[in-house]
């Protein structure tokens, strides 16, 4: 009901009036960005805002060799040797000797001439030592003959006295950091009251009947997109999530990398559409990020949860996936195909973006 | 729709669990928490409450032990052992089993000399009837997650909007008519208690402090290892919300080590008794004003966070004390009857949440300390208090409450 007004000072409404409409405060906001004019070794970004939590979004282009990782402060970025870390690239065996490091969030430590991308979380409170978690694809050689590469990694910079209010990304390669990379930082904080939001909705689709697809129909072209689609599998016996952009289904334009439950990394490559896993008897749920640059290599990461069989007795099974598309244009559709009717009612992809 | 805050539980002393719950149904959640490890800590989710064995998880730990569990009683979200940082994704639908994918990390041993570890885990609860409605974090070592702890959810399903208070541009005297309960609010002064000390009605004396006849409390507050001070029954105080305002001068300060307290507390005691208060405490010799918030403590106890403030014999204090919210609180002191301007001092303070009941409005001495025949000198005058606010302007009164 609205409150209404009336003569003799008299105002009416309901209870719920009354006690007031609470605030639904916004999740990530962009805090931070820098992006370079002109080839660089750092891209800097200052005067953080203090969250509990930041997101950081990386697109680090080459100009020569590039060997990138990050670094943080308060006031001026702290370059001593004050980081340590911990990374595994393409499934190998974690790397534990980086202590004692002047830097933090190694995206893959190896000097490298190729487009990169990595989605990192840090916790940022003074007086503890301030934790990241991160992941990041490479392309690696363009073109879909080869599979791109994949970092994770953690890492901390071991300050306890102040929180971040500037981050850095740093190049030690031989090379510089084009023009056009950049770093982006969103911030969240539980005592935040904005109404703002980084990622803006681009689709929400739910299968009301079965369905061979789950398809974002036409987006608006976003730099960064998420992603997420749970398939509840229907009764075919093998039951696929081909990926396509843009209704792209031929022309040998995808390769990818993928780990399957700690295992060694699996490459393929040339493939028309991208398979990632067979969805499982008790469901498929994935988390993807991509950079979608036009004219560029498109650059997935991707992380599954694949419910073989449903009950407590199972356990599910998980997929750590990179992967890139070599279509030039921008995405503005997102298709997830399966077995003829393969995906059941109550399926769904979701898309967020933005710039 | 886009992503929204849905819950979020910051710890305000130690504990095991870190919950919030009352979640509407998203689709989707992202998941953080901050796990400030006191001890060993071994952070685990589960949801809706259930610890039956109704959860499955895989665990690859440090990128080489891939570990699964079936049948267990928690979802493996975290990065145990030491202070720990977490982000997971979170399917939810009702019927469905809820499915989830985590990387965690905690620090190892502090210091840039020790690599972290990581997690990257996916699991599931097996639960296909309800929609996940609550989340607790829960230790199942034998430490505990520390102050300051937290546990967020995000969710995908929420329309980010500014809250929507019921009026107050509205005239004194306005009344409100609640359509659905039958209720009638009076928009008026949210003054409950105003004390000129034309009279000393109401108020108990203790010790050397008692009522001066022109139209002042005197307050002597004598270091001799007893309770000095007075008290007035308040009533009914809001646990979140509330200010006092009272004027001050300070006669003599003590020439050697004195506290003065005024503040609200939960009992009529002394302050060397447990209770709950929150109020302002001076030491005027050493030119120290403390905010209070004691939670089942002695004043002094909570009494925790030093500040300069310097008194001088013959002035007028013009203190204001807010409780703003039911974990902030707020002391200043102003130099002028209209407290206006900006204070002479202010201090800001986070308190936990289960002070309550704080219904005692009291001024009095530090009661366990030793006679050394010392003693702050003041006078009290002009008290006010206002229930339920945060600021002097009227407010929205249940009328027959």
């Amino acid at each position: 009901m609205t409150v209404t007004y009336h003569s003799g000072r008299r105002i009416q409404g309901t209870q719920a009036d009354f006690d007031g409409i609470p605030a639904a405060s916004g999740g990530w906001k962009e805090v931070g960005r820098t992006t370079l004019g002109s080839a660089g070794d750092t891209i800097t970004v200052s005067s953080l805002p203090d969250k509990r939590y930041y997101m950081l979004l990386t697109d680090n282009r080459p100009s020569g060799n590039l060997n990138v990782a990050h670094r943080a402060g308060n006031g001026s970025i702290d370059t001593g040797s004050n980081y340590a870390k911990r990374p595994s690239i393409n499934g190998a065996s974690d790397i534990t000797h980086h202590v004692n490091n002047n830097n933090f969030f190694e995206t893959d430590g190896l000097n490298h001439t190729d487009n990169m991308f990595s989605v990192n979380y840090l916790s940022n409170k003074s007086d503890k030592e301030k934790l990241g978690i991160g992941h990041s694809v490479r392309q690696n050689t363009s073109g879909a003959g080869n599979a791109p590469n994949r970092t994770e990694y953690v890492g901390k910079w071991a300050n306890t006295s102040n929180v971040i209010d500037i981050l850095q990304t740093i190049n030690f390669g031989s090379g510089d950091l084009a023009s056009g990379s950049e770093l982006v930082v969103l911030g969240y904080d539980p005592d935040d009251t904005h109404t703002d939001n980084f990622w803006e909705e681009l689709a929400n689709v739910t299968l009301s009947g079965a369905s061979s697809s789950l398809d974002s129909g036409t987006i608006t072209a976003k730099k960064y997109i998420w992603y997420q689609v749970f398939i509840k599998k229907n009764s075919a016996s093998n039951n696929y999530a081909e990926h396509s952009i843009n209704g792209i289904t031929t022309g040998n334009t995808w390769a990818r990398r993928i780990n399957s439950n700690g295992g060694t990394d699996g490459t393929n490559t040339s493939q028309n559409t991208m398979n990632t896993t067979d969805t499982g008897a008790g469901g498929y749920f994935l988390n993807g990020f991509v950079i979608n640059n036009s004219g560029q290599e498109k650059l997935f990461i991707e992380h599954v949860i694949q419910n073989t069989s449903s009950g407590a007795g199972n356990a599910p099974d998980r997929k750590e996936i990179v992967m890139k598309s070599t279509t030039s244009a921008q995405i503005t559709q997102l298709t997830v195909t399966g077995a003829t009717n393969g995906y059941d009612s109550g399926s769904f992809i979701k898309v967020w973006g933005s710039n | 729709m886009a992503w929204g805050k849905a819950g979020s539980d910051t710890l305000t002393s130690a504990g095991d669990t870190i919950t919030f719950s009352s979640l509407s149904d998203n689709r989707c959640y992202m998941v953080l928490y901050h796990d400030i490890a006191q001890g060993d800590t071994d952070p685990v989710i589960r949801f809706n409450n259930d610890n039956g064995s109704n959860y499955a998880n895989r665990i690859n730990i440090d990128g080489t032990n891939e570990n699964t569990q079936i049948n267990t009683v928690q979802g493996a979200f975290g990065a145990p052992l030491a202070e720990s940082f977490q982000v997971g994704y979170i399917v939810n639908i009702a019927s469905e089993e809820k499915l989830f994918i985590s990387s965690s990390m905690n620090l190892n041993s502090a210091g840039a000399g020790n690599a972290p570890a990581r997690r990257e885990t996916v699991g599931k609860w097996a639960n296909t009837s309800d929609a996940i409605n609550r989340m607790d974090l829960v230790n199942i070592s034998s430490g505990s997650f520390n102050t300051d702890s937290n546990l967020t959810a995000l969710g995908s399903d929420i329309t980010p909007s500014a809250a929507i208070p019921f009026p107050t541009n509205v005239q004194a005297g306005s009344r409100a008519e609640i359509t659905d309960t039958r209720k009638m609010y009076s928009f008026e002064s949210a003054l409950e208690f105003d004390d000129d000390f034309s009279s000393n009605s109401g108020w108990t004396y203790v010790g050397t402090v008692s009522y001066n006849s022109s139209g002042y409390q005197n307050l002597t507050f004598t270091r001799n290892g007893n309770n000095n001070g007075c008290y007035y029954n308040l009533g009914t105080v809001s646990d979140t919300s509330w200010m006092l305002r009272a004027k001050l001068h300070l006669t003599t300060k003590s020439t050697s080590s004195q506290s003065s307290f005024i503040g609200l507390t939960s009992i009529t005691g002394g302050s060397n008794s447990a209770q709950d208060a929150i109020g302002m405490f001076f030491i005027t010799v050493n030119n120290t004003l403390f905010s209070v918030d004691s939670d089942g403590q002695t004043i002094a106890a909570g009494a925790n966070s030093s500040n300069s403030f310097t008194t001088t014999n013959g002035n007028d204090y013009w203190i204001q004390i807010t409780r703003l919210t039911a974990t902030t609180m707020r002391v200043e002191i102003f130099d002028n009857a209209n407290y206006t301007g900006t204070a002479s001092i202010t201090i800001n303070d986070t308190i936990p949440s289960s002070i309550q009941s704080t219904n005692y409005l009291k001024l009095q001495n530090r009661e366990e300390l030793s006679n050394n025949g010392s003693s702050d000198n003041w006078t009290c005058d002009d008290v006010k208090f206002y229930n339920g606010v945060t600021s002097v302007s009227n407010t929205w009164k249940e009328i027959g409450a």
